[in-house]
């Protein structure tokens, strides 16, 4: 096996046990970068002679027996929304030209302090606003979206670009690019990763966390994001389950929630059919499984977007102003629009978002944790505008991805994506796994019995993206199984897309 | 890239009727082209004639999407605070939702 194939866990094992040096992994995970980019466009930028130079640090000081941990000398790749000291930090945007961040983010600092190496910044839509990440393609298919915002994320880690990746979460910004690549992502508890130094989309909605192969990667990231900062004014004590009540694979005495509303409606018979046999392998393992009902479902749309749109706008005030000729013109739309929203609006999501806080806790009081679809169906074709489902609704694309995701972020319960398999076209289908507050080891522990299981854990795209993905024809009469993919063209002008 | 695709035309997944309606209340009206503007320089944002139909459109649809919040009557809940813990209390009673 080569060295950038190797998880975040058994790269560390490897150089923990210098069987293999920072330096020669950086150098593979580099050259796989290299051969990959070029289709797939993850980076803003590789910066290789860096990389290098901390890489020879991580030897150095493992050399000298100053051991850090898991992380040290193991490549990654940060959003570029992501501050680190003395880098630009593009957003993705023309309207950061020129832009070099003053200090390093916390999360960015932290990963130096656990000495991992910095590859390069990875893509997002711009500013985050967007599900799609236009400028990066699928790393199972090239013709297919990356997803997004952390589209330049996931594609990195699913094609071994990097070992792992930093990625933000807003609507599903972590998980849905993990979920249409094939890798883990986990949007933490609202606070608990901080975020101060990373350029935000929605303040009350912004998650930072990682994506990585294995669920084990997870942990071992998410260990050294976590801790308090009091730069971030939605930090929260240290996670009160650090060690999950729940003995290795085995899911004994777990109460598991299975939405009968709102989380399998308007899903992909193909999305749904994997899912839910990865719910069946969850009951094998000892877990109980337990229907659940969501609530206040009809409002999630609602609340996103009545917080989501004031906040970015808010966000954007000042370059909206002075150049708005910068921004992508769908972004720019979005926040010229929402310089229109009444402030009382967003009160109203905020109530309403109180409301939703205080249902899921009764939800959750009953079930450990619920699992459900990350996203409806798997990456859409490049150009795809929107889909229609089986009731004849017509959604689109980027309102399908986020529609699932939304509910963790407005209530800031903590939610894993992880691979369950292939769908139509042989296309990776992600499951959630949503826990209490600050129940990041439950959730962790979910998913890390369910990957026990299967054989093809923390596999790599094939081929990087280089063709489409094995068995990827779509059969003409595909529609009938899945949602109808509607043809690009000139839209309404009475139309939006749902973003982040 | 123009705003691309509708939302959905169906309903979102349905929830129980409140149970006590806020009540009756006009809808919204949605902006004609030159009320987003007054508006938009109203907020210090003046917009191009060119941006009007597109912004407008734009605008019209998001207040449709957050409109649904009317038909909820919130009583004395307040907005939610920037702690997620605090507010996962599943003690803590509720308005009619």
């Amino acid at each position: 096996m080569r060295p950038f194939e190797l998880t975040l866990a058994d790269a560390a094992a490897a150089v923990r046990a210098k069987e293999l040096s920072p330096v020669e992994l950086t150098e593979s995970v580099l050259g796989r970068a290299r051969a990959v980019e070029g289709r797939l466009n993850a980076f803003v930028g590789l910066r290789a002679d860096e990389a290098r130079r901390a890489a020879a640090t991580a030897e150095a000081e493992i050399a000298a027996g100053r051991y850090r941990g898991p992380l040290h000398g193991v490549p990654l790749g940060l959003k570029d929304l992501i501050d680190v000291k003395g880098q630009p930090t593009t957003a993705s945007s023309a309207v950061r030209d020129g832009h070099v961040a003053a200090d390093d983010s916390t999360v960015a600092a932290r990963l130096a302090d656990a000495g991992a190496v910095l590859l390069g910044k990875t893509h997002t839509h711009e500013f985050a606003y967007g599900l799609t990440t236009p400028q990066t393609r699928n790393a199972w298919d090239v013709d297919r979206v990356a997803g997004g915002s952390s589209g330049g994320s996931a594609v990195a880690v699913a094609s071994g670009a990097v070992t792992f990746a930093i990625g933000t979460d807003t609507g599903g910004s972590i998980r849905v690019p993990a979920a249409l690549n094939g890798v883990v992502g986990l949007k933490p508890t609202y606070g608990l990763v901080p975020r101060h130094g990373v350029t935000s989309l929605s303040w009350s909605l912004d998650h930072v966390g990682p994506l990585t192969r294995t669920v084990d990667d997870a942990a071992l990231v998410l260990a050294a994001l976590t801790g308090h900062d009091p730069r971030d004014p939605a930090r929260v004590p240290a996670p009160r389950e650090s060690h999950p009540p729940y003995g290795e694979g085995d899911l004994t005495g777990l109460r598991v929630g299975v939405p009968r509303t709102y989380y399998f409606d308007r899903v992909a018979p193909d999305v749904e059919s994997a899912v839910r046999a990865a719910v069946d392998r969850l009951r094998d393992l000892g877990a109980e499984l337990v229907d659940v009902d969501i609530p206040m479902t009809r409002y999630v749309q609602a609340v996103q977007w009545g917080l989501m749109v004031p906040e970015a706008t808010a966000y954007h005030e000042g370059t909206l102003r002075a150049t708005p000729e910068l921004y992508a013109p769908d972004v720019r739309v979005l926040l010229e629009a929402g310089e229109l929203l009444l402030a009382g609006d967003y009160v109203r999501a905020q109530r309403a978002r109180t409301l939703m806080r205080r249902a899921w806790a009764r939800l959750l009081a009953e079930v450990d944790v619920v699992v459900a679809p990350s996203v409806p169906l798997t990456a859409a074709p490049v150009g795809q505008q929107s889909v229609q489902w089986a009731d004849g609704s017509v959604e689109s694309v980027s309102d399908s991805y986020v529609r699932l995701s939304a509910p963790a972020n407005i209530t800031g319960v903590p939610a894993l994506t992880v691979p369950v398999g292939q769908g139509e076209g042989g296309l990776p289908v992600g499951m959630q796994v949503i826990g209490r507050p600050l129940g990041e080891g439950a959730v962790l522990r979910v998913g890390r019995a369910y990957e026990a299981t299967r054989a093809d854990a923390g596999r790599l795209a094939p081929d990087g993206g280089a063709g489409a993905a094995e068995g990827a024809v779509v059969a003409a009469g595909g529609g009938a199984r899945g949602p109808v993919p509607k043809p690009a063209g000139p839209t309404p002008p009475v139309t939006v897309e749902a973003r982040n | 890239m123009p705003p691309e695709a509708p939302a959905s035309e169906a309903p979102a997944s349905e929830a129980p009727a409140p149970e006590a309606p806020a009540p009756e209340a006009p809808e919204p009206a949605d902006l004609t082209p030159q009320e987003a503007a007054q508006w938009a320089r109203r907020a210090g944002l003046p917009l191009g004639s060119e941006r009007l139909d597109a912004v407008t459109a734009t605008a019209n649809h998001i207040q449709a999407v957050v409109a649904t919040l009317r038909e909820l009557d919130f009583g004395d809940v307040p907005p939610a605070s920037a702690r997620t813990a605090e507010l996962m209390d599943p003690e803590v009673s509720d308005a009619t939702v």
